[in-house]
């Protein structure tokens, strides 16, 4: 029935805003991440969000929610410090930081919650209209 | 005994509010999602007419049981009765190119569900009268 289809798309935002929170917090924690495994300082992850598309079913090509399609990595340069006695300072005492600016990621987990209460919102109501509907029932 | 007026311009007015209320849901899962267009569903006109003449002229309609009848059947084109589902591709205030405002789908959220509400309960009330005549009064 079609109310709970709002369930599962309201569901698939949660899931994809809490992937969103935690990118956001694990940018956050190495926001001052001068090494990595791959060399270099940390790069700030980007989660991409695509709207989904019922494949099967009654109507394909119907939108159904939201998914994560990708965690991205920020290309942008680095943030550079000049800071000589860093053990990771090149040769012109420079210190190449993450590119993660932390005023931005808390604008981002700002609208992230934002969102995650409203999907949430989304799913006590569709509860609520079930009760009203179980009503008809009861008579 | 289900096929008077009222309780099928419930069931189409509640399945079209239901069909709404899934496009806002979507378009609050996608509140986030650049570039994402806002779906808009539309029927308050169609159902209006589809119910019949009773809103602009005050009076009732007469029954119509024959097809060789006078007057429109209001029954059938109830049950024929289609939502209009859309995708508004207005401009956006937003630089991802999403065009959803949150506000605007919350309060339409709300507005969908209190519509929602009243349809069933008058629907209730419908199954409480019949289950009243059955039991006698």
């Amino acid at each position: 029935m079609s109310l709970f289809k709002s369930i599962e798309t309201a569901g698939s935002s949660l899931t994809a805003h809490r992937v969103m929170m935690d990118t956001i917090s694990e940018n956050l924690a190495n926001s001052n991440t001068t090494r990595t495994a791959d060399g270099g300082p940390y790069q700030r992850k980007i989660p991409v969000f695509e709207a989904m598309l019922e494949e099967a079913g009654k109507d394909p090509g119907q939108m159904t929610g939201v998914e994560v399609k990708e965690i991205a990595l920020d290309d942008s340069p680095p943030r550079m410090v000049y800071d000589p006695g860093h053990p990771d300072a090149d040769p012109g005492g420079y210190v190449a930081y993450p590119n993660v600016s932390v005023v931005r990621e808390m604008a981002d987990m700002m609208s992230a919650s934002r969102a995650y209460e409203a999907n949430l919102e989304v799913v006590s109501t569709v509860r609520t209209m079930w009760e009203a509907a179980t009503e008809i029932i009861k008579g | 005994m289900f096929n008077d007026k009222v309780w099928i311009a419930g069931k189409a007015g509640s399945s079209a509010l239901a069909k709404r209320f899934d496009a806002v849901a979507n378009n609050i899962a996608n509140v986030n999602t650049p570039g994402y267009k806002r779906q808009e569903v539309t029927f308050e006109e169609d159902l209006r007419s589809a119910i019949g003449t009773r809103k602009t002229s005050n009076k009732l309609e007469m029954e119509t049981t024959e097809k060789n009848h006078f007057g429109n059947s209001g029954n059938n084109s109830l049950e024929n009765f289609q939502v209009n589902e859309s995708t508004v591709e207005d401009s956006s205030y937003r630089l991802d190119g999403n065009n959803v405002d949150p506000e605007i789908e919350m309060a339409k959220l709300a507005e969908t569900r209190m519509a929602y509400q009243g349809i069933m309960k008058i629907m209730a009330r419908r199954v409480e009268m019949i289950r009243t005549a059955m039991n006698g009064g």
